[in-house]
């Protein structure tokens, strides 16, 4: 079963792997039928979709989890959503169409107190950004992997690439955009609008 | 409300999510209720693993005219962006300024914690000293192990609890929520609730100090009681225990349920300030154990349940408490963990009901290396037990063992030194004579070693530290004998445990001493990368006060002591005539044994226990 929830306000503080210890205390509180590993250590086994960044929002969270029973999607929703914080909402739960592997974009809403400038930081030749490897450090230009779709004078809507393959951190584009505009972003709030697959089919 | 100041800040610090709240179990009440500002003066993680913090918070918040909320100490990080953001010290549940509640409460756990009381009213926006504080800003409240003697921090607090909370924390917000109503004077209310049983104004008692630098007299002001004597819950199976944990989102010290399953204990070693100022011993039930358990762990989800106690192997039922424990956490993954085990209690019949629990390695404190010395403390453990425990873990497949130590006892000797290492010997030896033990593993023993800090309302209470040269002497020794790798031994800083044993038997003028050190810069003195011993050092003597004066005197039986006003119902003869017991090397036994008589059991009316 996939379970799509929102993370808001206080709760975009939670990191990824607090969320996971979160929503298996959520689980064993709402008293669902779901699968434990077997062995030393049983635990209820989670699959998120895509981690997200802390300090980010999102709309559109999803985890996998195994069933033991039968339960409806309705009644999932309505006892995980009593078993969670407020600011974690449950949105729905249904049986999985895409593998989390197909997962090749997601959309970022931004919210910015200027965004005057951000078209000319995605006009320059190249976008250079340092990114932590392995190996150490190393040089990349994101100017290929930024998408914009929409960019208003207090709100930039972004599709970057995610999932198993490459990655862009939206947080990355504005620290490149301070750089860029030498000046430190006030207020800025980024959302998490919508995970893709293939032909920007969403991700169900 | 800092929500949209923090949205700035919180990107940049450590860890935020312990600097937001929103937390599952966490009580958001609406305006009009008096709020109780709950400072815990460590960061989130310890704090959120305190058990007196969820039981008050359950306490206060189940009354509709009240609310209380959560404040821990921000590391420097958070500390810096807050003020340089002007964010005053804020509650997690409201993100509003505890500077505008009416009652700001302090637990006081541990006396290293002093400068973070001071870091977090500087936070909050408040004078330091009570007396600078007006009518219109919030009581000052103190509680826990330390308000035993709170005379170093008495001038920084307007009233403190002395025994157990449960019960007089409403009544006190009740005379205050009375007083409100008729116009507010701060001194009025403090008059009044110095009535309340437990009750401690230190404005109102004056000390006058001899010569020599001891106390002179202590003179209670104004109707105040001449001593204050603590205050007991009515019934340890009645008073309300929390069904749901505020269940923190990151990883904390302790993230797990826990059931307080009794409260006191029988043993009375010596040194053990819990042993005396928790007394009387009391049980819950096991019914209402089981129940409390059940009930934490289907509202908060966790998977561990601690069982909460001074020794926990000397509650009477303990056989029947496991089963029905195990019967309900078994088939829920559940573990449960026992962390307060004496050697003595730890028996197969235990081991077997608790062999859900992950065998990471177990934890026994000994605490002196020879049976004289264990007598002159009063442990009453024998070596044969100590080697019967090890066995029983041995067999059941544990093969680390933790050792805690204590240096620089009363009467110990170079021979007591040379004890520990035959004894982590003699436990080497047996792991590789039991032959049921698990095959192809080391043993690993780990020595943990503190300096003994003699501490109030304890028959050690006239005793003196032992100074820093010999402690390091006595520790050189046993580090030049006990050379194995199969042992690993740590210590604690002699400079923190000086400091400790100045501030735990310390008066009212060490005030300005703490005040200078905060001033300095000095906080989160226990956290050993924060310690500054030469701001101490400096504090005191700007004080023109020394430190071997509080931590490395002997105390004449006649002295009054700085806590001479309070009364935790052992009696004072009781102490010396067991402090003259530990000189002669006079054990006691245990209070099920036989009632050794120290008052606590005439004060409430009865018998000696039988």
């Amino acid at each position: 079963m996939r379970i799509f929830f929102m993370k808001k306000d206080r709760a975009k503080y939670i990191s990824h792997l607090d969320l996971q210890r979160t929503m298996q205390r959520a689980l064993k509180r709402a008293k669902l039928p779901v699968w434990e590993t077997e062995g030393f250590n049983p635990h209820i086994y989670l699959t998120f979709a895509l981690p997200l960044s802390l300090g980010i929002e999102s709309v559109s969270e999803s985890f996998d989890v195994k069933l033991i029973a039968d339960i409806s999607p309705q009644e999932i929703c309505t006892k995980l959503g009593a078993s969670l914080s407020q600011d974690l909402q449950v949105i729905k739960a249904a049986e999985p169409i895409h593998k989390p592997v197909e997962i090749q974009k997601a959309r970022y809403e931004i919210l910015l107190s200027d965004s005057e400038k951000f078209n000319e930081y995605l006009e320059q030749d190249e976008i250079i950004i340092t990114k932590k490897t392995k190996k150490g450090q190393a040089q990349l230009d994101i100017k290929p992997l930024i998408e914009l779709e929409e960019l208003e004078k207090n709100k930039i809507i972004l599709r970057l690439p995610a999932g198993s393959g490459v990655n862009l951190n939206p947080l990355q584009v504005l620290s490149g955009f301070e750089a860029f505009t030498g000046a430190e972003l006030q207020t800025c709030s980024i959302i998490r609008t919508g995970i893709f697959c293939a032909n920007g089919e969403i991700f169900t | 409300m800092y929500k949209e100041k923090l949205e700035n800040i919180l990107k940049n610090v450590q860890k935020p999510a312990r600097y937001i709240g929103g937390e599952y179990g966490s009580v958001i009440k609406k305006n009009g209720a008096l709020r109780f500002a709950f400072c815990f003066p460590d960061t989130y993680e310890i704090g959120m693993s305190h058990l007196g913090m969820k039981i008050l918070y359950n306490i206060i918040n189940s009354d509709d005219n009240f609310c209380c909320e959560r404040v821990f100490m921000p590391l420097p990080d958070m500390a810096d962006a807050m003020r340089k953001n002007e964010i005053l010290l804020y509650g997690l549940e409201s993100l509003e300024a505890i500077r505008n509640f009416d009652f700001i409460g302090f637990t006081l756990q541990y006396e290293l914690t002093y400068t973070n009381l001071l870091a977090m009213l500087d936070l909050a926006g408040l004078e330091l000293l009570a007396s600078d504080r007006n009518d219109t800003d919030p009581i000052v409240i103190g509680g826990g192990p330390c308000a035993c003697n709170p005379e170093p921090i008495a001038d920084f607090f307007d009233m403190f609890v002395i025994g157990e909370g449960e019960e007089v924390i409403l009544e006190i917000l009740q005379l205050y929520k009375a007083c409100k109503s008729e116009g507010f004077i701060k001194s009025v209310f403090l008059e009044k609730a110095a009535q309340i049983k437990g009750v401690y104004v230190p404005s109102l008692y004056n000390i006058t100090y001899k010569k020599s630098g001891e106390i002179d007299k202590i003179i209670a002001l104004k109707n105040a009681p001449e001593t204050v004597k603590k205050c007991l819950i009515n019934n340890i199976n009645d008073v309300l225990f929390p069904d749901e944990f505020v269940v923190p989102f990151c990883d904390i010290v302790h993230d797990r349920a826990v059931i307080e399953i009794l409260r006191g204990c029988i043993r009375g070693c010596r040194f053990c300030q819990a042993g005396f100022i928790y007394r009387p011993f009391r049980e819950k039930s096991a019914e209402k154990n089981l129940e409390n358990a059940v009930a934490l762990c289907e509202n908060t989800g966790y998977d561990e349940v601690s069982l909460s106690s001074l020794s926990t192997g000397d509650y009477s039922e303990i056989e029947l408490l496991l089963t029905k424990l195990t019967n309900y956490c078994n088939p829920k993954n559940i573990n449960l963990s026992l962390p307060s085990m004496r050697i003595d209690s730890f028996s197969d019949d235990i081991l077997q009901k608790i062999k859900s629990v992950r065998k990471s390695g177990l934890t026994f404190a000994p605490e002196a290396g020879t049976a004289k010395l264990r007598d002159i403390i009063n442990k009453n453990i024998t070596e044969d037990e100590i080697m019967k425990g090890c066995k029983v873990a041995f067999e059941g497949g544990y093969t680390s063992v933790k050792l805690y130590f204590m240096l620089g006892l009363p009467g110990e000797t170079d021979e007591d030194i040379l004890g520990i290492k035959q004894l982590v010997d003699k436990i080497i030896e047996l792991y590789y004579n039991t032959p049921n033990r698990q095959k192809g593993k080391q043993i690993s023993i780990s020595v943990s070693l503190s300096t003994f800090i003699p501490k109030p309302f304890t028959p050690f209470q006239f005793e003196p530290q032992l100074d820093k040269n010999e402690v390091i002497r006595r520790r050189k020794l046993l580090l030049s004998e006990l050379k194995n790798k199969k042992v690993s031994i740590s210590w604690s800083s002699y400079d923190e445990s000086l400091l400790e044993a100045a501030l735990a038997r310390g008066d009212r003028r060490l005030g300005q001493v703490i005040l200078n050190a905060y001033k300095n810069g000095s906080y989160l003195d226990g956290w050993e990368e924060y310690f500054n011993f030469s701001n101490w050092e400096k504090a005191f003597a700007d004080c023109q006060l020394d430190m071997s004066f509080y931590a490395n005197r002997r105390r004449d039986y006649a002295e009054i002591p700085p806590w001479g006003m309070l009364d935790f119902l052992v009696d004072r003869d009781f102490l010396i005539e067991e402090n003259r017991k530990a000189h002669a090397g006079i054990t006691t036994p245990s209070c099920r044994e036989k009632c050794a008589g120290c008052g606590v059991s005439r004060c409430l009316g009865g018998a000696r226990l039988e």
